[in-house]
């Protein structure tokens, strides 16, 4: 870079600077401060502690519940009946495009086509576990996403309310 | 489990997006701001001045470009306490 064009990028910073700080404004939390700063990184802060495996599906009207009352983040998908490559037809899920068997949930069901029309008793409602960013956004469920990695991970209601509550409602949460 | 600690990765960890606003967790002084957009870029460009070592040189664009908005100046303060980027494993 030149002289010329470091001092023309350095005058485009400043002004773009000097927009920001008139956009900026600052406000300071009263008493509820410190229950929010408590939550600022609770899905930074998970652990494990969530369903595991082929754990994190499961078909009910609800999700999971367990003794050890695990309030995690699950996301409604349906079961529908799919049949793969001209062969008989089997359960299966779609997450991300992709097809995945009800009764092993790891598993793709390869080239699935739909065949539920006309059913009785499809679609039936399912659950995988979702997973977010620190700041509480989706980033996908299982079986996409399998364990917590480098900035994302599973969240509880508490935490999800706290970091993100506009999206609580797309969400039932269990074990 | 890994926190990042450097200016840039806390704003990343710690400033999460709040219907259109941020709300800011001080590292210094372990409080929480409501921000605007504009306040959350003036924070980056001094994370960013931080940890290139020319924080001071920053300082000065601000008085030149008029000055900090109300409560602003102390959270880039804040940010400046977290040193240039090193991780909670750095020495």
């Amino acid at each position: 870079m030149t002289q010329t064009e470091q001092d023309n990028a350095d005058e485009r910073r400043r002004r773009l600077l000097k927009g920001a700080l008139g956009a900026s404004s600052v406000m300071t939390l009263g008493y509820g401060g410190p229950l929010a700063a408590a939550s600022l990184g609770c899905i930074a802060k998970v652990d494990g502690g969530y369903p595991a495996g082929t754990a994190q599906f499961f078909i009910g009207p609800t999700p999971p519940s367990t003794p050890a009352g695990g309030n995690w983040a699950w996301k409604m998908v349906e079961v529908n009946r799919y049949q793969s490559n001209g062969n008989g037809v089997q359960d299966g899920f779609a997450v991300g495009g992709v097809v995945y068997r009800a009764n092993d949930p790891s598993v793709v069901i390869p080239n699935a086509v739909l065949k539920t029309n006309g059913v009785n008793g499809y679609p039936k409602t399912a659950w995988v576990l979702a997973y977010f960013d620190y700041a509480g956004n989706e980033i996908g469920t299982y079986p996409t996403y399998t364990a917590q990695g480098d900035g994302f991970a599973p969240a509880v209601s508490s935490c999800l309310s706290s970091v993100n509550p506009g999206i609580v409602v797309n969400y039932m949460f269990g074990g | 489990m890994h926190l990042p600690h450097g200016p840039r990765a806390w704003m990343e960890a710690h400033c999460p997006s709040l219907d259109g606003q941020f709300l800011f967790l001080d590292p210094l002084w372990w409080d929480t701001h409501l921000l605007s957009g504009g306040a959350v870029e003036v924070l980056l460009e001094a994370a960013a001045a931080i940890e290139e070592s020319r924080f001071d040189e920053f300082l000065g664009e601000i008085r030149a470009a008029g000055g900090w908005p109300p409560g602003l100046e102390r959270l880039a303060h804040s940010l400046s306490s977290l040193g240039g980027g090193q991780d909670e494993g750095a020495v």
